[in-house]
């Protein structure tokens, strides 16, 4: 019971973020409450890490005092601008609203369930992130050991979002429990059902959307992956929320939907490898866009977008040109290498597998199903609001599978099995959202 | 008109796909967890880490330990032992690939084999337990 108050915590920081960026002009009240859950959550652990930074050890003291200093100043810049106050939108809920929560937590269930079967989660869990969230917390002043060659087994050249938010619910207790990461995987399927729900719902108006996570989540390939405590959801989720931010932009014209969207990307890029691909991919995407679309407020879209994204990626930049491990070798050219050259082995299985993972009975069809919607919308599947989605997500599926062909450092069949759904994983949310407004949108 | 139709009948079919996906999506992954509960549930509880739990703090303030086991680590099995082992003793850093350090961290199925491994190198039992687990000293080198 007592992680429910760093959860509370940072959702009042959240929500608190949304309000001052989007200068009280915030969405329906269930979407502001998932946004304020993931970047309320992403923001805790921005600010834990900045305990490593300061003290080079966590300071569970200083994580909480600068959640409630930071708290506080935003509640106070909104007081003087008479917009502190939740009442008006908490009136806005309605009974549909009830529902759309109620029936959001119960496809959580097949999640909760494969957790509670695996409370260590799976081997990336226990092999990688929390590993390094037990490093965080039990490794005081050598917290930085995690970075250490021995464990090159361990993922350690990977950004490390996810343990940091392990490690600020620990700080409200005394002892690394692995209650806190099943917690947190159950509560990422929660908000990233939320999201989807929310972001289509603002969009649409309609209350049957709930189907649509609905369909997602309990699918048993897509439960397993959820309750597996890796990154990748987390990923998926701040992917997801970027693009649907950038939907509202579009519709709203509201630059503070691109302060969100440019912390959520930071957020994106500290989570995983593949989350600092699709923070340059979306970054340079939007701007595009930004600039083709919107040349009224291209100037200040652009500042905000990007002065938020930079903010976030304050630790990303950190991580990278300070602690991380430089002499990991995980990428290795099949173009150039004359030790690992490209073959067409590699290819053939490479496109084999692919092919028949995507249409296989475990999917039961999640990915076909967006794809014909896709095809039906036609020309709506490209209009304004919608634009970023194509380019994003064709972007980062040529970026990743080049990166699965082209980098020959791994044996292409254990990558493949090992970590293709994982990847596929990441794009499945956003892929679903953009299908159902191209065919939903007025 | 036509239009207008023609879009409603494709969200309508759209949705009662979904729908029908969900209902189907939803049975299947309930009823097949469920009945994996009560045979899997012992399974969760047999987390290979539980086994090197108890000595961390006599390792406190180690960076590095070696770790010595009779089995192959190209194995997945032997492997995620490790990893486990390594999740559980963290912050303290298990080498699988080198003795020379002052504890060494023994998981031998066959205990004989671990005896005569100590034997060689000179080292002394410090603790065991009854799931296998060594932990090992040798006084003359230092951390």
């Amino acid at each position: 019971m007592i992680y429910l108050l760093p959860l509370t915590i940072s959702l009042i920081l959240g929500l608190l973020i949304i309000k001052t960026a989007l200068n009280n002009k915030v969405p329906g009240a269930l979407l502001t409450f998932f946004l304020s859950g993931i970047i309320g959550l992403g923001s805790s652990a921005i600010l834990t890490f900045s305990s490593f930074v300061i003290f080079n050890q966590l300071s569970a003291v200083w994580v909480i005092a600068l959640h409630l200093g930071i708290i506080t100043a935003l509640g106070w810049y909104l007081k003087q601008k008479n917009q502190l106050c939740s009442l008006p939108l908490l009136k806005t809920l309605t009974w549909q609203d009830g529902a759309a929560f109620t029936i959001l937590a119960a496809i959580c269930i097949p999640t909760i369930i494969h957790a509670s079967l695996y409370p260590y989660g799976g081997w990336d869990a226990w092999g990688t992130w929390n590993m390094k969230a037990r490093f965080l917390f039990l490794g005081g002043t050598s917290w930085s050991n995690m970075f250490d060659p021995m464990l090159w087994r361990d993922q350690i050249n990977y950004p490390f979002l996810l343990p940091l938010m392990h490690v600020w619910l620990w700080c409200f207790g005394s002892a690394p429990t692995p209650l806190v990461p099943l917690i947190m995987t159950c509560l990422i399927t929660f908000l990233s059902a939320g999201v989807l729900f929310g972001i289509l719902k603002e969009i649409t108006g309609k209350f049957y959307m709930v189907l649509i996570p609905a369909c997602l989540f309990t699918n048993l390939a897509v439960a397993i992956q959820a309750s597996s405590q890796y990154s990748d959801l987390l990923v998926a989720t701040f992917l997801l929320t970027a693009l649907g931010l950038f939907a509202l932009f579009n519709l709203t014209k509201n630059a503070g939907y691109l302060i969100l969207m440019g912390a959520t990307l930071g957020m994106m890029g500290f989570t995983k490898a593949e989350g600092m691909g699709l923070l340059a991919i979306t970054g340079i995407a939007s701007s595009i866009l930004i600039m083709t679309t919107f040349k009224d407020i291209c100037k200040n879209a652009l500042i905000k977008l990007w002065s938020a994204t930079i903010a976030a990626a304050i630790p990303l930049l950190l991580f990278v040109f300070i602690y991380a491990p430089r002499k990991v070798v995980v990428f290795k050219n099949g173009l150039t290498a004359p030790d690992h050259p490209l073959t067409w082995d590699r290819f053939s299985y490479f496109m084999s597998f692919m092919g028949h993972d995507l249409i296989n009975n475990r999917w039961q069809g999640l990915w076909i199903l967006p794809v014909i919607a896709l095809m039906v919308a036609g020309r709506k599947s490209l209009n304004q609001t919608v634009r970023l989605f194509p380019v994003v997500l064709l972007a980062n599926i040529c970026f990743s599978l080049s990166m699965f062909y082209i980098n020959t450092h791994y044996d292409i069949v254990w990558w493949m099995n090992t970590s293709f759904e994982r990847v596929a994983l990441d794009i499945l949310p956003a892929l679903f959202c953009w299908a159902t407004l191209a065919l939903f949108q007025e | 008109m036509q239009e207008l139709n023609n879009k409603q009948i494709i969200r309508f079919v759209f949705i009662a796909i979904v729908g029908a996906l969900t209902a189907f999506n939803g049975f299947q992954s309930t009823t097949k967890l469920v009945s994996l509960y009560p045979r899997q549930h012992p399974k969760s509880a047999a987390f290979a880490g539980k086994k090197f739990e108890g000595i961390q703090k006599i390792l406190a303030g180690n960076k590095y330990i070696a770790y010595y086991t009779d089995q192959n680590l190209d194995n997945p099995g032997p492997l995620m032992e490790l990893q486990q082992a390594q999740y559980t003793l963290a912050p303290v850093i298990l080498d699988p690939d080198s003795l020379d350090h002052r504890f060494i961290l023994i998981n031998c199925v066959d205990v004989s084999k671990a005896i005569a491994r100590m034997k060689e190198i000179g080292a002394k039992p410090l603790t065991a337990n009854n799931m296998g687990i060594i932990l090992a000293e040798r006084p003359q080198v230092t951390p």
